[in-house]
């Protein structure tokens, strides 16, 4: 009885497993070549999206996202998104990203840095948003059609007001 | 085995507990640890295998059923730039001879459990060790993350260039986690990077897909290299590696190579890739009494390059490779290839058979792959064509006796179509074929044999994934289908397929999987699987395969496998997952990594907690 009180316990606490944490900052290789860091978006709404050219959803999801930067980008808002693809298939994922016309940045995960601190169990797609205050106040592991009304609402309780 | 089971699930919920308890993530007054972050991901999983009769004739019973407990727990606290964490498998099978109802069949004898996790090979287990539980700390790491040094003693990951000489990346989808474990230490800025590692291979024992049972501890190898990159302006990249391996089958290996990257040229039309690299690596040859007789150095070299074009609606990709005696460096082991490299293979993964080896990783191989995707702004539809060409150079006994050359093109559609507010219809899917030719050399000269033109082996693939949204509630269904041919002049009998050997002539196989799936506000989802195989390596024993868990017939012909799966995320750190039926065996690919997983009959369960 005292583990299930216990299990239940655990369960009824907040739903987020890393809201309200700090964030760790990160340097990866953007398809442009560039090194970016998250900490260059410090102040802005960072959503960060982890994607993989092999995950079917990831695929949907992304002229979602292409669509909230189009709209929230002026108003603060950076998308990031992490391909967690090997090594040997950054030439897909460049392809993959020109074809859809993606404006986000996209960052290379080639060694799994980002993925150890962030998503250690590979979920794909999995999004966070990192708030100006430089803290993560949303979560969300996986993708179906709707949930860009989701993140949209978490973005934009974020961004300042006005 | 009660009593662990209880064990089990007291170590899931306790374990758990503290994260909540201590609350170290809130810089706020009373944290232990004020600015810390503690992070708990605990995944409790439980498998009741069924063995059906394979052949009710034989008078011979099925295997008894047994239990799995896998518990993993993962444990990361983050202190600043420091974190510190570990991975701990447990892992218990049942029943065992402390339950009295197994004891009791061994009246006259000593109880023997049904199934033991430890393999018969003597390799590194203790001996007076439990047959039925074992523990196992798979990772360990210390890591320091500051903005331009950052070092990890412990477990950790490394990939250089397009991973043609180390690329170790874990792959928990298909749970493979092969890390090194040692140290590494980077400088990164933003025009140079430096990386150092050394370490032995680590890969992770106790598997969430795979079959608990005769687990083998397998010997390491050793890999230490380095990695230097420089960017002289943004979008050119200058990189040089090099590594060394002492393999744990005796063999010795360095590869030193470099690469030039540069994107945005032509006014942002076009990005190149070019990397090479040169092998060699020198094998100890042993007599009959185990006395060194010798070397033997082979070198070797790989080449890889990649153009991609960007005009507009079109984007043109160009791979080519040139592979020579630039082997695949994996674990030994019969059904878990865990690479420590994996080169760029051009191939695609619908075209992958259960001969991972022979099919798309070949050592020997030079080959060119043309990718036009095109964008159709009006309709928002993505077209996809490919063609694909190489020489492979490598014979693959039981699967291509020659020498041969494949071509493969595909073709692929991706269309959302917007029905009404709230209602949207997506439908993807795509069609393929390989075929590969054979090519046999003859005194020294190539020369191709007219008679075996198209008589050797292909693949033809298709792919169908439709989805329909309306509101909360989301239809999927996906449908793959792999068919391949053999058509050779008489029949043949590889002795390579098993110990029972396999014949065929030219009947090929034929690999079908379906799935349908209902979801409800994205936490809920409800599917149902058939699939269907006559595939004779899926019910070969070195993959662990057969129906069900059928042990290998030789007789069978094809089997269908129904499943059914309930997966239930009802709060976003909670995931429940229930299946139960029948799993054919098979490969599953993610990324270009490929394992096979076993064939299976019963339930199993999946619990996944993350704090």
């Amino acid at each position: 009885m005292r583990l299930l009180s216990l299990f239940l316990a655990a369960l009824l606490l907040p739903a987020s497993a890393m809201a309200g944490e700090n964030v760790t900052d990160l340097t990866l290789k953007s398809i442009d070549g560039t090194t970016v860091s998250l900490s260059d978006y410090k102040g802005k709404v960072i959503l960060v999206n982890f994607w993989a050219t092999w995950c079917a959803p990831c695929l949907k999801e992304m002229p979602k996202l292409n669509e909230l930067q189009a709209e929230l980008g002026d108003k603060g808002l950076q998308i990031i998104s992490i391909s967690a693809d090997d090594a040997k298939d950054q030439a897909k994922v460049k392809a993959t990203t020109r074809r859809m016309k993606y404006t986000p940045k996209v960052l290379l995960d080639t060694e799994a840095k980002a993925l150890e601190v962030y998503n250690p169990n590979k979920d794909m797609p999995f999004t966070f948003i990192i708030g100006p205050d430089w803290t993560i106040a949303h979560e969300k592991k996986g993708f179906t059609e709707g949930d860009e009304e989701k993140l949209k609402h978490w973005v934009e309780e974020l961004l300042p007001k006005g | 085995m009660h009593r662990q089971a209880l064990l089990f699930a007291a170590l899931t919920l306790l374990a758990a507990a503290p994260a909540h308890a201590v609350q170290l993530g809130q810089p706020q007054p009373g944290s232990v640890l004020p600015g810390a972050n503690l992070k708990f991901s605990n995944t409790f999983y439980y498998k009741w295998n069924h063995f059906l009769d394979d052949n009710v004739d034989d008078d011979i019973d099925p295997s008894a059923d047994y239990h799995e407990f896998v518990n993993r727990l993962r444990a990361d606290l983050e202190i600043g730039k420091f974190s510190i964490g570990t991975q701990l498998d447990l892992v218990g099978i049942g029943p065992g001879c402390e339950d009295p109802a197994w004891a009791a069949k061994f009246e006259d004898g000593e109880c023997e459990p049904p199934r033991t996790l430890r393999g018969s090979g003597g390799l590194g287990w203790e001996p007076d060790a439990s047959p039925t539980f074992l523990p196992r700390l798979e990772k360990v790491w210390l890591k320091y993350r500051g903005k331009n040094v950052q070092f990890e003693i412990g477990d950790y990951y490394a990939a250089f260039g397009r991973g043609v000489i180390l690329s170790m990346v874990k792959k928990p989808e298909i749970d493979q986690d092969s890390s090194l474990l040692g140290g590494r230490f980077d400088i990164q800025t933003k025009r140079f990077d430096f990386t150092a590692l050394a370490g032995m291979t680590n890969p992770q024992e106790v598997s969430m897909e795979l079959r608990n049972t005769s687990i083998n501890r397998t010997p390491f190898s050793v890999i230490a290299g380095g990695q230097m990159k420089f960017r002289p302006v943004d979008g050119w990249e200058i990189g040089v590696h090099g590594a060394g391996y002492d393999l744990e089958v005796e063999e010795k290996k360095g590869a030193v190579g470099g690469y030039l990257e540069a994107n945005n040229l032509a006014a942002g039309y076009l990005d190149l890739f070019i990397e090479g690299n040169a092998l060699m690596s020198r094998q100890v040859q042993y007599g009959d009494g185990g006395e060194v007789l010798g070397s033997t150095l082979d070198p070797g070299w790989a080449f890889y390059g990649a153009a991609t074009g960007y005009f507009g609606a079109v984007t043109l990709t160009l791979e080519g490779k040139s592979y020579r005696n630039a082997r695949i460096l994996q674990r030994a082991g019969p059904v878990v290839p865990l690479q420590y490299n994996l080169p760029p293979t051009l191939e695609h993964e619908a075209s992958v058979t259960e001969a991972i080896n022979n099919t798309i990783q070949s050592q020997d191989v030079h080959g060119w792959k043309l990718q036009a995707d095109i964008w159709l702004l009006p309709t928002d539809t993505t077209l996809f064509a490919s063609f694909a060409n190489s020489f492979d150079g490598q014979r693959h006994p039981g699967f291509n006796e020659e020498r041969q050359i494949m071509i493969h093109p595909q073709v692929g559609i991706d269309q959302p179509i917007h029905l009404a507010e709230g209602k949207s219809l997506h439908l993807a899917g795509d069609v393929g074929y390989r075929h590969d030719f054979p090519w046999q050399f003859d005194e020294g000269h190539d020369e191709h044999v007219p008679d075996q033109f198209l008589s050797n082996f292909g693949v033809l693939h298709f792919r169908a994934d439709i989805g329909l949204t309306i509101g909360k509630h989301a239809f999927e269904i996906v449908s793959t289908y792999r068919r391949q041919h053999w058509t050779l002049e008489e029949e043949v009998c590889f002795e390579s397929l098993g110990d029972a050997g396999y014949c065929d002539s030219d009947d090929g196989w034929v690999s079908v999987e379906n799935a349908v799936s209902y979801t409800f506000m994205g936490k809920y989802t409800a599917a149902l699987h058939v699939d269907f195989t006559d595939d004779p390596l899926v019910q070969n024993a070195t993959t662990n395969g057969a129906p069900g868990n059928l042990h290998y017939d030789q007789g069978f012909k094809s089997s269908a496998y129904i499943g059914g799966e309930v997966i239930l995320k009802p709060i976003s750190n909670l995931e429940i997952a229930i299946f139960g039926g029948s799993q054919k065996a098979g490969i599953v690919c993610t990324g270009g990594a490929c394992r096979t997983v076993p064939a299976f009959t019963g339930v199993k369960s999946k619990v996944t907690v993350n704090f």
